[in-house]
Parts: C-alpha cells; structure tokens; sequence
C-alpha cells in the first residue's frame, strides 16, 4: 500500500512538475510573441517617419563638416535662425550628373536642412526636379547633388530654382518655413 | 670792332635763352608767369576680381497661431441652428511669433520676396506679409552689427475648423532671395 501510495504521489509529483513546466513554456512564448510585436511596430514607426516628408531625411553623404563652430544665433521660442551662404550660380554636368554648387549652413544656424533644385520648364509654374540632397546638419556645406536618373537636359543656360527646406536639429519635424533661391545654371556635356 | 660787337650780341642772345625754361606742352606757356592745366587720369583694375558672395541671415518666429470665437451660440433643436453664435473669429499669437527678419551679409543687394502657401485641407485661410517685397542694399561698406535687415509680419484671416484642436500646419511661408539688378 505505502510503494502505491508513494507511486500514485511521485505520479502526481511528475504531473504537477510537467504542468508547472507547460505554463512557464507558454508564459515565454506570450512574451516572446508581445517582445516581436512591439519590435514590429517601432520598426514600422521608424520606416514610416523616414519615409515621410515631414521629417528630416538622414544625412547628406555628400555633405561636408565646415571648420569651426560658433555660438547659436539668437532664435525666438519655437522658432528658428539660419544663416545661410550661396551662390546663384550651378554647373551641372550631364556625362558625370552632377550638380555642382555651394551651399553653406554654418554651425551657428539653429536648424538643419535639405535642398532641392529645380529647372523652370516650358510651360508657366512647371518646375522640374533634377536634384534632391538628403540632410545638411548646421556645420556643413554641400557642394555637389547628383541628378535623378530620368534627367536629360540639352547644354545650355537654364533659369531654376533652389529649394531650401528647414527641420528641426532635435525632433526631425520639418518647419513651416522655407526659402528659395533662383539660380542659372549652365549645363554642359562635361566637355 | 665791329664785329666783337655781333658776338657779345650773339652770346647774349644764348645765354638768354638757355636760361629760359623749357615747356613740353600741347598749349605751351608763352608768357612769363604764364599757367597751364593737364588732366591726370587714372583707372582701377585687378587680377583677381572679388566674385559675388552671397549670405543672408533669416530668422522667424515660431508661427503658431490660435483662431478663437467669442461663442458658438446656443443650439436650437426646433430649427437646427445656433443662435447668438459669434460671426467671424479671431486670428492671435504670442508676440514675435508671427515675424520675419532677413539680414543681407553679402557684397551685393539682395531683393527678398515673401509669400505665404496653405495646405490642401485649409485652403480658406488665406496668409498675407505686411510687405511682399524688400529690397536689402549690399552690406559693403558696413560694419557687421549694422548690415541692412528687414521685418516682415504675418497675418492670417479665414476660419478654421473647430476639429483643429491641437496645433495643426494650415501653410508654409516661403523667403525667396532674389539677387538685386
């Protein structure tokens, strides 16, 4: 009676040992499932604000770290200071598609930025976009953009634009403000 | 005897004019105590023309705005309508918010046009700048504290939806940097 008793007991024991193990198995496996879940959705935040106009794009390979930092200028609450450097003059090079020009955001400048060029098209208000920067942080200066594939311009003179988009250096929230600088540019072969 | 007398005349006559001054002038002074004027001419040039540098300063105020109606009046079930409801808002921001001020450093003027552009889904409210346009001679010949520089202010008019609770972009205001003819 007491090998039976003490059978039936250690039977429960085991059973009672295997449920416990079973419980603790499917515990991890729920949070493992939540642990993938909530990776999936910062990863799907993060895709979705890189993607997103409203935010700052990464930086700028091209991009180049100016010497020197300066104090902030002074920027109202909420608001902004740049100031920036450039020429309105742009080489673009149809054999290298290239854009060659200088564009500054000195270190003092208390927004980041990107740039847009754009040729006047034939038509009123048509604006075509040849080139797209990524970010140009405050300290850098960019002086070359590569032209979007479909690009084909005959060599000559051209009246465009360039686009100067602000963000903000701590968020990546795209300002309310922007600028425009019209420019000629001179395309040639690369000859 | 007579002849000593044609050389002491003759000598004398030399000596006079050698001791006269010489002039090489296209309108010779032909008196004594006479004057004459030439122009002295000058011209600049370099072997290294300065090129154009442009840099301008811009700095803007946070652009938050707040629409407020006095009252939206009180509902009436019987004919579906609010009655005492106030009929235009009110645009507001805090001071500076609505400025924008553009600094020229460059050693050329720069022409500065302002424009306001709204979004899509507000294009009723309307954004006009004080002044459209301002011209910013070139900072040549000035110290740095005292480039030239101008302020513009934006305002808004239209009305915006009650939905729009939290701060919402209605529009972006664009600086365009024209260069100066």
């Amino acid at each position: 009676m007491k090998n039976g008793e003490t059978n039936e007991q250690e039977c429960l024991g085991a059973k009672s040992a295997k449920s416990t193990q079973k419980k603790h198995k499917m515990w991890i496996r729920i949070l493992f499932i939540i642990l993938l879940l909530g990776i999936g959705i910062m990863v799907a935040l993060y895709v979705k604000r890189s993607n997103s106009e409203d935010f700052a794009p990464k930086v700028d390979q091209s991009a180049e770290q100016m010497e020197g930092a300066e104090d902030k200028m002074d920027a109202p609450n909420g608001g902004g200071a740049v100031s920036l450097t450039y020429s309105t003059v742009v080489t673009v090079s149809m054999e290298d598609r290239t854009a060659q020009l200088l564009f500054e955001n000195p270190s003092k400048s208390t927004k980041d930025t990107s740039l847009q060029l754009t040729v006047k098209g034939q038509n009123e208000g048509e604006e075509l976009l040849l080139a797209e920067s990524e970010l140009i942080p405050a300290g850098y200066k960019l002086t070359q953009m590569n032209l979007k594939d479909k690009i084909d311009l005959d060599p000559g003179k051209y009246e465009g634009n360039l686009k100067v988009l602000y963000y903000d250096s701590e968020n990546g929230e795209k300002e309310v403000v922007d600028t425009k600088i019209p420019v000629t540019l001179t395309v040639n072969n690369g000859n | 005897m007579k002849n000593k007398k044609l050389a002491a005349v003759a000598m004398t006559s030399m000596m006079v004019l050698a001791m006269g001054t010489n002039v090489c002038a296209a309108s010779p002074i032909e008196e004594l105590q006479g004057t004459d004027s030439k122009e002295v001419k000058a011209s600049y040039e370099t072997n290294h023309e300065a090129e154009t540098v442009y840099s301008v300063d811009i700095v803007w105020g946070d652009m938050q705005y707040k629409y407020t109606i006095d009252s939206e009046g009180t509902w009436n079930p019987e004919n579906h309508k609010f009655e005492g409801a106030s009929e235009a808002g009110q645009w507001s921001c805090n001071e500076g918010a609505d400025k924008v001020k553009v600094t020229n450093h460059s050693n050329a003027a720069v022409k500065v046009a302002f424009s306001y552009a709204a979004e899509d889904a507000y294009k009723t409210i309307n954004g006009n700048f004080n002044k459209n346009e301002v011209n910013l001679k070139t900072a040549e010949g000035t110290e740095v504290g005292e480039a030239p520089a101008d302020e513009v202010q934006l305002t808004l008019n239209g009305t915006l939806d009650k939905n729009v609770e939290q701060p919402t972009k209605i529009g972006t205001a664009t600086v365009t940097l024209n260069a100066a003819q």
